[in-house]
């Protein structure tokens, strides 16, 4: 791929993308551009992993320190359930109880629970169970509007 | 402020089984004064009384607490199980029981057999619509799902093109 850049001394700053067909590297660019990219910095034993918001399946705190369940491997991350549903909100995070936070894009399938509670199937098998309280919620996000005030935070 | 949300949180919890156990009761009320009234009509009786009613939906107010209590609401579960089951029996021999000892159906045993496996059938079909309708529900948040995947996935693709 040929790289053309230009120094401007005026104006915003602009890339400007020349393709023929869209591809993942082109993809990749865009939402890197677009700041869409943004990794979560995971720790595994010693590694430091990057890890894509679409990679995670769920967020789990223990203890005060949380950790991402990702398909087959689990890695603390240093953020709190807060923070992620802040920054990825926009990208599926959503706030499912007190100690969790799911990617309702790697939900599977749901089933409706007495009491107006959620069963929220994960593509990795596990299952979370949405409260009442954050059920109500979530129900609003799927119908296309924010979750409510308080409730998604 | 952490004690006081979940004095909050309890609080509604609180509420929660009573608004269930007011609803309980208003539709086994309302299926116990069902069936008194045919009772009625079959003997062509057409003047209901005020006491056996206020009887029932007394009955019917301590049936739902001792059901939700002491066993399960089956109202409101997946499968009643053993807990379940046996409340169902319980309540349907106490309604049984009350409504000989208290004389609605003039302390004839065969209109109380027949009452006894009527309420065990209007606990069946609670149980059942339940069930039904928590189905329905299951379905419509998996098309709501699908339907959220979509349209993400066709936002993400006109902002990239």
């Amino acid at each position: 791929m040929k790289l053309t850049m230009n120094r401007i001394m005026q104006g915003e700053d602009e890339v400007i993308i020349r393709y023929r067909d869209m591809n993942e590297q082109i993809e990749a660019i865009a939402q890197l551009v677009q700041g869409r990219e943004q990794k979560i910095q995971g720790f595994l034993e010693d590694q430091i992993l990057l890890l894509r918001p679409e990679e995670v399946l769920y967020l789990e705190s223990v203890d005060g320190t949380a950790f991402a369940y990702l398909k087959d491997q689990v890695c603390r991350v240093r953020m709190s359930l807060w923070e992620a549903v802040l920054r990825y909100g926009g990208r599926g995070f959503f706030r499912c109880s007190k100690s969790m936070v799911i990617n309702i894009y790697r939900i599977d399938h749901l089933r409706s629970e007495p009491g107006g509670r959620i069963r929220a199937y994960m593509e990795n098998g596990e299952q979370v169970m949405i409260s009442r309280k954050y059920a109500k919620s979530l129900r609003q996000i799927l119908k296309g509007g924010a979750g409510e005030d308080g409730e998604q935070e | 402020m952490e004690s006081r949300n979940k004095f909050r949180e309890k609080f509604l919890d609180y509420l929660r089984v009573e608004i269930s156990i007011e609803y309980k009761s208003c539709l086994y009320f309302a299926c116990i004064l069902a069936f008194y009234f045919v009772y009625l009509l079959i003997q062509k009786t057409y003047s209901a009384s005020i006491l056996y009613m206020f009887e029932m939906v007394m009955a019917a107010y301590v049936m739902s607490y001792i059901q939700v209590y002491l066993f399960s609401d089956t109202d409101g579960i997946d499968r009643p199980g053993m807990k379940g089951g046996l409340g169902i029996a319980v309540c349907t021999c106490l309604y049984g029981i009350c409504s000989f000892g208290l004389g609605w159906f003039d302390k004839k045993p065969l209109a109380t057999i027949l009452f006894s496996g009527y309420l065990l059938f209007c606990y069946l079909c609670a149980y059942l619509l339940n069930r039904v309708k928590r189905a329905l529900d299951t379905e419509h948040l998996n098309r709501m799902l699908s339907e959220f995947k979509e349209r993400a996935g066709t936002e993400e693709e006109e902002e990239l093109w």
